[in-house]
C-alpha cells in the first residue's frame, strides 16, 4: 500500500508515545508492524499529540486519529476512530484521492466515489440530479 | 469549514480544516535506524500522519 500511497505525491507517517526502542523492536517482532515501510515516530512527552488534540490525559496515549496535510501544511481531513475498532486504510487514502481529484477538477466527489468515477459538478441549477 | 468531536478531543476541542498543522520535529525509527523526522520534510508533499496508542496493540 506504501508505493501506492507514494505514487499519490504523498508520504506517510505514524506517531505514538512510545519511545524509538518501542518502535524498534515493535516493528521486528510484530507480523502488521513489519510491512510497515514508513517511519515511527516517538512522541514521548506527548506535545505534539497534545498540539494535535488527540491525547489522551488518561492513559498517556495518542487517540487513533488519521490527518490528511497538504503540500502547503494544512490540515484537510482528520478523524479519531474509536478505541475499538481499527481503521481502514483504504478509506484514508480514497479521502486523498477524492481531495486531489477536487483539486484537479473543481469537481466533488459523489458517495462511494472510487477513483475513474465522475465527480459532481458543483452548480445549483444541479441539485437533486444527485 | 469546522470539525469539531467534542468527546473525546483534548486540550483542543477544535480544528478548522486548512488550518495550518502544528509543526514538529521528533526521533522517529525507519528502516533500522534512528532518525527525525520534521513536518516540514514534507512540505511539496501529501502527508498521511497516523496517530495511534501504542506499540504492541492493533493500529
Amino acid at each position: 500500500m506504501y508505493p501506492y500511497i507514494r505514487s499519490l505525491c504523498a508520504d506517510a507517517i505514524a506517531i505514538s508515545t512510545d519511545s524509538v526502542y518501542s518502535h524498534k523492536v515493535f516493528h521486528e517482532i510484530s507480523p502488521n508492524a513489519s510491512k510497515v515501510q514508513y517511519p515511527l515516530l516517538s512522541d514521548r512527552t506527548g506535545n505534539v499529540t497534545k498540539a494535535y488534540g488527540v491525547y489522551g490525559s488518561n492513559t498517556g496515549a495518542a487517540y487513533r486519529a488519521t490527518f490528511i496535510i497538504d503540500p502547503k501544511g494544512q490540515i484537510r481531513y482528520y478523524s479519531v476512530y474509536p478505541r475499538e475498532v481499527a481503521r481502514n486504510v483504504k478509506e484514508v487514502i480514497r479521502t486523498l484521492e477524492g481531495i486531489q481529484y477536487g483539486e484537479a477538477t473543481g469537481e466533488g466527489v459523489p458517495a462511494g466515489w472510487v477513483p475513474g468515477m465522475p465527480g459532481i459538478k458543483r452548480d445549483i441549477s444541479r441539485a437533486g440530479e444527485y | 469549514m469546522e470539525m469539531c468531536t467534542k468527546a473525546v478531543l483534548e486540550p483542543r476541542q477544535c480544528f478548522k480544516l486548512e488550518e495550518k498543522a502544528p509543526d514538529f520535529c521528533l526521533p522517529a525509527y525507519y528502516r533500522g535506524k534512528e532518525i527525525e523526522v520534521c513536518l516540514k520534510d514534507f512540505r511539496t508533499k501529501w502527508l498521511l500522519l497516523f496517530f495511534y496508542s501504542s506499540d504492541f496493540t492493533f493500529v
